[in-house]
């Protein structure tokens, strides 16, 4: 939360110096948490599931028992997703705010993406239990969610994708994210077999088939916003 | 009196000069513009990142405590990594 402050304070005072309007930054406050912020989370949650079924069809993941009771459930979930939220904000303003907005002027959108998807892949291997397999995932990720930035036009679509996935992973399956474990986990779970099907201490964003559902993402996306529909939004748009 | 008007090859030359004028102003002024970008985003990642990360990390583990601001102790990664 106060990582996200800081960007979002730092990027409103360059926006003002810059006589920017704030929402080109990619974070409109008309369009907060609307219809493309749900429908990004319940893709992430519907993306995590696939990726853990999948994993699960060939024998690496169990859910054991749970780990919260009663009201622990509903407490650790809702800080969780709170939580998660703000990572979401944190990272997507971070990367694809105000550094996409100038970089892509500079060079291009698309070169900025790169070059900000890898920075954004490189960041995480800090993380404890990260690795390269690990990492070339988030750079996927990181082009996924500028994808979703083309096509939407905005960063809400990817704040949601991003939130519910890493709940999902973190809170409902209980294993590790981006080789991070968080505390208040649903379940007891266990990921075992081989690395290339569970992802191992990175968590299953390292297993071969978060590529195969990051495919998927990229199809959804271009299927929910094709880019003519985008095209005729931005003509009609006032200058 | 008659003027005397300016041959077509002087008024091309003339007309040439003015357009090439602006377009040679314009050219320092783009790379002004890039190295003034490069230099807030620079600035950018050293506040947020740089900085930031540290800051908040370090105040948020001793509002919240380390224990249960980062990851659970509960929970060994070694348990995943090699289960």
């Amino acid at each position: 939360m106060g990582n996200f402050a800081l960007v979002l304070g730092l990027t409103w005072l360059l926006s003002l110096l810059e006589k920017t309007p704030f929402g080109e930054y990619g974070l409109p406050f008309a369009e907060a948490f609307r219809a493309n912020f749900w429908i990004g989370f319940l893709l992430g949650l519907a993306e995590a599931s696939v990726l853990v079924a999948l994993i699960a069809a060939l024998g690496g993941y169990s859910f054991g028992a749970l780990a919260q009771h009663g009201g622990d459930i509903l407490k650790w979930g809702l800080l969780q997703l709170g939580g998660f939220i703000f990572v979401g904000l944190y990272e997507e303003f971070l990367f694809r705010g105000y550094l996409q907005h100038s970089l892509g002027r500079l060079v291009g959108f698309w070169p900025a993406g790169a070059v900000l998807s890898v920075g954004f892949g490189a960041v995480h291997l800090s993380n404890q239990g990260e690795d390269w397999v690990g990492a070339a995932s988030i750079v996927v990720v990181g082009f996924l969610f500028v994808f979703t930035l083309k096509r939407t036009g905005n960063l809400w679509y990817a704040v949601g994708l991003h939130a519910g996935f890493d709940w999902a992973q973190s809170f409902v399956y209980s294993v590790p994210d981006s080789g991070e474990l968080i505390f208040g986990h649903l379940s007891d779970s266990w990921l075992h077999g081989p690395k290339w099907l569970t992802g191992g201490s990175v968590g299953p964003e390292a297993s071969v088939f978060c590529f195969v559902t990051m495919g998927l993402q990229f199809l959804v996306v271009a299927w929910l916003f094709p880019a003519e529909r985008q095209a005729a939004v931005q003509a009609t748009e006032p200058s | 009196m008659e003027v005397e008007q300016p041959k077509t090859g002087d008024q091309d030359e003339a007309t040439a000069r003015r357009l090439r004028l602006p377009g040679e102003r314009f050219r320092p002024d783009r790379r002004m513009e890039a190295v003034r970008t490069l230099w807030k985003l620079l600035l950018f990642l050293f506040i947020t990142v740089g900085i930031g990360q540290r800051l908040v990390y370090t105040e948020s583990a001793q509002l919240f405590g380390r224990r249960n601001f980062c990851c659970s102790m509960r929970w060994g990664i070694s348990r995943w990594y090699w289960g």
